[in-house]
């Protein structure tokens, strides 16, 4: 619990707001060393509001679903990938 | 009335003689309770241990970042308890009505701090407590 002091009292001075368990509230209460501070600034937050949730968009991609004509089946290569080109012959 | 639902953590907090450490990050209370192994050649089975509980002790830590201005426990406090070995009430608590609080006396038995350049200077600091640990309900 969070009080004000009002008094010196220690090493506190008026005004110091330390937090104390709810017994040495009373205790200083009592003694007219502290009042109760009007901000507890311990206690929760109202809990945030969930946001909603959407739908996201999916996109698919399926470029390579299908072999295409000039697919020798390696896997890993594009079919834009013109491969190897044929070597030549060397002439003897 | 009692906290609902999964506690915060930032609420449950050390209090020291019945102020709170300040600026803390973290805070651990440890409770353990050391075994007594009894394994004889009368022991049934086939080399299978017994235990039966012995010692308990436990301990409170925490972690804050340091700061001399704060009207709560400072690093000095701390400090000071350890140098003069002074024994501090410590409860663990989040202080609400209807909560579980513990309890124990106990000397601060670690002490550091750290200052790295361009961070927050931190004061680790742990609690052995001496004799038991209670626990009740906060009222």
């Amino acid at each position: 619990m969070i009080v004000k002091i009002k008094i010196p009292h220690g090493r506190w001075v008026p005004g110091n707001m330390p937090d104390v368990t709810r017994q040495y509230a009373a205790e200083l209460v009592s003694r007219g060393i502290a009042e109760i501070a009007e901000v507890q600034g311990r206690l929760d937050l109202p809990p945030k509001k969930a946001e909603e949730e959407k739908d996201q968009p999916i996109v698919v991609n399926n470029y390579f679903m299908s072999p295409g004509p000039d697919d020798t089946g390696d896997e890993g290569e594009s079919p834009d990938d013109p491969g190897e080109k044929p070597r030549k012959k060397k002439k003897d | 009335m009692a906290t609902e639902g999964i506690i915060n953590g930032t609420n449950l907090r050390i209090y020291a003689g019945g102020t709170v450490i300040g600026n803390a990050t973290s805070c651990t209370l440890t409770v353990s309770r050391e075994m007594r192994e009894i394994l004889t050649k009368d022991s049934p089975g086939n080399g299978w241990t017994e235990n039966k509980p012995g010692r308990k002790s436990g301990t409170l830590s925490t972690e804050g970042l340091a700061s001399t201005d704060t009207a709560n426990r400072t690093p000095k406090y701390l400090f000071d308890a350890l140098n003069n070995g002074t024994p501090i009430v410590l409860r663990f608590t989040t202080d609400v009505v209807g909560d579980t609080y513990w309890e124990g006396s106990g000397y601060c038995s670690s002490f550091e701090s750290t200052a790295a350049v361009e961070e927050n200077a931190t004061y680790p600091a742990e609690f052995t407590v001496h004799g038991a640990i209670t626990s009740g309900t906060e009222s």
